[in-house]
């Protein structure tokens, strides 16, 4: 993992820093789907990453969906053709749409010192002070439980990917529309910059 | 090429002959008369076969130009011609060698080509034999072809109707198999009932009678255990009435045990009570001392209450009197406080009245509140006065505020009358200066005729005494017509511009118009882009928020989702159990129908039958089709039977015959005609002819079938002859 991210102390590739970006998400979603309970506790188990614990899910079925999602979303980042990526949380029996996690994507390797070096975008961060800012994240999505509303009901969840309209759709993607919540509450975490990509994440929910 | 050549040469040698022939012209011609059939010959086609004939002629022409030319020399005696006919005989002689020269090239070439010509004839007509050989063995082939597929199409179709044939006995058969399937399937069941039902029966009894014997034996077992039981239970009996001897002994023996603890008890009890006592008389003369001690301070605390008592009561008169008293201090001092100011107050108002009574007199002016009084009526009075006045004044004020505006108003209208009266005014007197400088105009004019006319008049009466001044009358005359001219010009050119005047006048007028018209527009259009520019403000803001908010912009990106997420598959996952569930619950429903029926054995086959039998999915599904089949047949039969109906009666009305079918190949014509309904004939199709049948009407048509039937061996004849036979009886 360290050689593919940097060369010498500090330097980000592009595909570290979508490696970084990956992780995250998949982090973050799975430690969503602990902590709102839409799965059962006893399907998780902890795991070290970061350098605090995060709870991933031990299901198939959920590991394989993630994991083509995310591929594709990385290969999306590369391209820089991702804007957002949306975890929506809805109820599995009126469809109602109750909670949405969004992740918005800002590219920022042009303009933020970074060089070209042997033809790539390379950015100037150190590794150590990107972890912290994830990390920080990541806990606060956990802490964010005590204030969000109960879901009582049972749901399932799914995964939005807001791209430029010219894209290409792939085999097993469909398009869709977006999930929209009325009279959402809007909250903010802190954001956490690679120094290629700037990550900002927000929850909306439906305020009871 | 050969033949090109050969119309070459030809016409080479015609133009030679030809100039040859002109340069010896006379001379020839006398000679030639007998040999005139020889040019004449001489003409040149394009056969092979002719150029031997060619060279021929042309050898004989030579010979016949020789002797010319010697019979020439015999009549002409001058050396230049005959120098001359030399030198042409020479010529000709080239001529003739290169000519042969030529003519043997030719016929070389000829032979050749005759060779090669022969070659490929015989090669052709080789080839054509060839070719007519190969036809006559096709045409064998194809013959024989023929035969075979007529002859496979004759065992097609014998073998297509042995296996129609077999197809429908077969079928028979297994119908009637089936019928007997069914039937033996039947008995099949009903034995097997029976047969179930008697095994079920025996089983039964054998089970049973098994059952008597084991438990026969087990009667005679317990029999045996009840007599042990019995004499077990005799001796327990027995210990048990010991036993309860000794337990009743023993309780009794409890019981005594019990009442002597008591009555000791009760003994040590009274032991310590007679000590207390003892100890409590040794006391008894100090406790006389002392009792006489207390009565006396007894005695003297109650006096001393007494005494308080009273005391006491005083002391509350006491306070209650002082606490009056008080009170009674501090009105006083208030009411002197207020005395003062009474009297103050009282100064005052008496000097007041004083003051106000003027023109009275200090002695009286103790009765001073009298006066006082009588001032203030004269003084309400005198108000009463004033504001009757104020309110008359008022009246009037108003009045003449209206007269005033009245005539503002009035004052209003007077000087924009007179305004416009001015405007007319100016109008007018512009007007009137106008006319008066036409006035003056054409009083000039008027001058200026007149003084020419008295010119003219003058001239005249001078011209009229002297009658040679024609010229100058003339010239007058054409002076005055150019003067009339100009004086029409001026006369239009001022109408003119007096009509551009009032057309700038109301152009000008037509141009405020419009400037004040495209003003108002202007206004209301920017009104209206103001308007517009706040909304499109406002419009941004709200989009601005609701992009915070999260919503999105269908322009700016495209939502995309995994197909197999876990949202949809749980949703799929609903779907499925609700369907089963749903299947599950029309099962069970059957079955309690089934239950409730009374049929106890059997159920799931009873159910899943009934099942079966009433309308699934599927079932309705094919049941629909089949309706809509239903109604495609039925609507195809009826557009075949309107249309067959249709061809049938223009086939009658057309043909004159309607033709009915009895039979498969059985058919009916009656005629158009017929004299009654009887009158058909029938025909029979046999090998896809039809042949005439014998019918009572057909006896009396011997004549026509003897003539279009056996002779003419046409039908549609023989049926047109009818009909018209017919329609010829019923005419006449």
């Amino acid at each position: 993992m360290a050689s593919t991210k940097h060369q010498t102390d500090g330097t980000i590739t592009l595909k570290g820093s979508s490696d970084l970006v990956k992780e995250y998400l998949d982090y973050g979603i799975n430690s969503i789907l602990y902590q709102r309970g839409i799965y059962p506790e006893e399907t998780f188990v902890q795991a070290e990453h970061f350098g605090i614990t995060v709870f991933m899910s031990t299901d198939e079925k959920i590991k394989s969906f993630l994991k083509s999602v995310l591929d594709q979303i990385q290969g999306w980042l590369l391209q820089k053709k991702l804007q957002k990526i949306s975890l929506v949380i809805s109820n599995s029996v009126t469809k109602e749409v109750l909670e949405r996690w969004d992740f918005k994507v800002q590219y920022e390797g042009d303009a933020n010192g970074s060089a070209v070096e042997n033809g790539r975008i390379i950015g100037k961060k150190d590794l150590t002070v990107i972890q912290k800012e994830i990390r920080s994240v990541l806990r606060q999505i956990s802490g964010s439980v005590s204030f969000l509303p109960l879901l009582d009901c049972l749901c399932a969840f799914d995964v939005l990917v807001y791209t430029i309209p010219d894209c290409e759709v792939p085999q097993e993607w469909d398009e869709t529309q977006p999930a929209f919540i009325a009279n959402a509450q809007e909250l903010s975490f802190r954001t956490f910059s690679t120094s290629l990509h700037r990550m900002e994440t927000h929850v909306s929910y439906k305020v009871e | 090429m050969f033949e090109s050549q050969d119309t070459e040469d030809p016409t080479c040698v015609i133009k030679m002959l030809d100039e040859f022939r002109q340069c010896n012209p006379t001379v020839n011609r006398p000679n030639f008369i007998d040999m005139a059939v020889v040019p004449t010959i001489l003409q040149f086609d394009d056969c092979v076969v002719s150029h031997d004939s060619k060279k021929r002629k042309h050898t004989d022409s030579n010979v016949s130009v020789d002797t010319a030319e010697d019979s020439n020399i015999s009549v002409l005696a001058s050396p230049w011609e005959t120098r001359r006919m030399k030198a042409e005989l020479a010529e000709a002689k080239a001529l003739n060698a290169s000519l042969e020269e030529r003519i043997k090239k030719l016929h070389s070439v000829r032979m050749e080509l005759e060779l090669v010509f022969d070659n490929e004839k015989t090669s052709f007509l080789k080839q054509r034999e060839r070719d007519r050989e190969i036809i006559r063995m096709l045409e064998g082939q194809i013959a024989t072809l023929r035969k075979r597929e007529v002859e496979s199409r004759d065992e097609f179709s014998q073998y297509r109707q042995s296996t129609e044939s077999s197809k429908c006995k077969l079928e028979k058969k297994i119908l009637r198999l089936q019928e007997e399937y069914t039937h033996l399937d039947d008995r099949f069941k009903q034995v097997e009932l029976t047969h179930k039902k008697c095994a079920a029966g025996v089983r039964r009894i054998s089970e049973l009678e098994g059952e008597l014997k084991l438990s026969n034996e087990e009667v005679a077992s317990l029999k045996d255990h009840i007599k042990l039981l019995e004499e077990k239970v005799v001796d327990v009996s027995n210990l048990k009435y010991q036993l309860e001897l000794v337990e009743h002994c023993c309780t009794q023996a409890q019981q005594k045990i019990k009442e002597l603890k008591l009555e000791q008890d009760k003994g040590e009890e009274t032991r310590e009570l007679l000590e207390k006592q003892h100890h409590n008389l040794m006391r008894l003369p100090d406790l006389e001392r002392e009792v006489a001690s207390l009565r006396d301070e007894n005695r003297n605390l109650r006096d001393a209450v007494r005494n308080k008592l009273v005391l006491e009561e005083e002391v509350v008169d006491l306070r209650s009197r002082q606490a009056g008293f008080e009170l009674r201090e501090q009105k006083l001092a208030q009411l002197d406080a207020s005395q003062g100011h009474l009297e103050s107050m009282l100064e005052h108002w008496r000097q007041l009245a004083r003051d106000h009574c003027l023109g009275v007199p200090p002695e009286k002016a103790m009765a001073g509140p009298e006066f006082l009084r009588m001032r203030i009526e004269t003084l309400q009075q005198k108000e009463l006065q004033l504001t009757a006045d104020l309110g008359d004044l008022g009246i009037r004020l108003k009045t003449a505020q209206q007269a005033k505006s009245k005539v503002e108003m009035e004052l209003d209208k007077a000087t924009k009358q007179i305004e416009r009266l001015q405007v007319t005014n100016d109008d007018q007197s512009k007007l009137i200066k106008r006319l008066q400088k036409r006035l003056l105009l054409v009083s000039r004019e008027r001058d200026s005729y007149r003084s020419q006319l008295d010119m003219y008049e003058k001239e005249l009466t001078v011209t009229s005494s002297s009658a040679l001044l024609n010229s100058q009358q003339q010239q007058q005359r054409s002076r005055v017509e150019a003067l009339e001219k100009t004086v029409d010009g001026y006369r239009d050119l001022v109408m003119k511009l007096e009509a551009d005047l009032e057309k700038a006048v109301k152009g000008g007028i037509q141009f405020s118009e419009r400037i004040y018209k495209l003003e108002e527009e202007r206004n209301t259009l920017q009104q209206e882009k103001e308007q517009l520019m706040k909304r499109r403000d406002e419009l941004e803001v709200e989009l601005e928020y609701r992009a915070l908010k999260g919503d999105f912009n269908p322009m700016k990106s495209k939502v995309l989702h995994i197909r197999m997420n876990p949202a949809a598959t749980v949703e799929a996952q609903r779907e499925d159990k609700l369907t089963h569930l749903q299947q599950e619950c029309n099962r069970l429903q059957e079955r309690v129908r089934v239950l409730e029926g009374g049929q106890m054995q059997d159920v799931t086959q009873e159910v899943n039958l009934r099942l079966a039998a009433s309308s699934t999915q599927e079932v309705q599904e094919l049941q629909e089709q089949v309706k809509s089949y239903e109604t495609k047949l039925q609507r195809l039969k009826e557009a075949f039977k309107t249309t067959s109906q249709e061809y049938r009666e223009v086939c009658y009305m057309l043909l004159g015959y309607k033709i009915d079918r009895i039979k498969s190949s059985l058919y009916r014509l009656s005629s158009m005609y017929a004299e009654s309904q009887d009158d058909y004939l029938l025909f029979k199709l046999a090998d896809g002819n039809p042949e005439l049948l014998e019918t009572p009407y057909s006896a009396t048509l011997e004549q026509f079938i003897n003539l279009h039937l056996k002779h003419q061996h046409s039908i549609p004849v023989f049926l047109s002859a009818i009909t018209i036979d017919l329609f010829g009886h019923q005419t006449e």
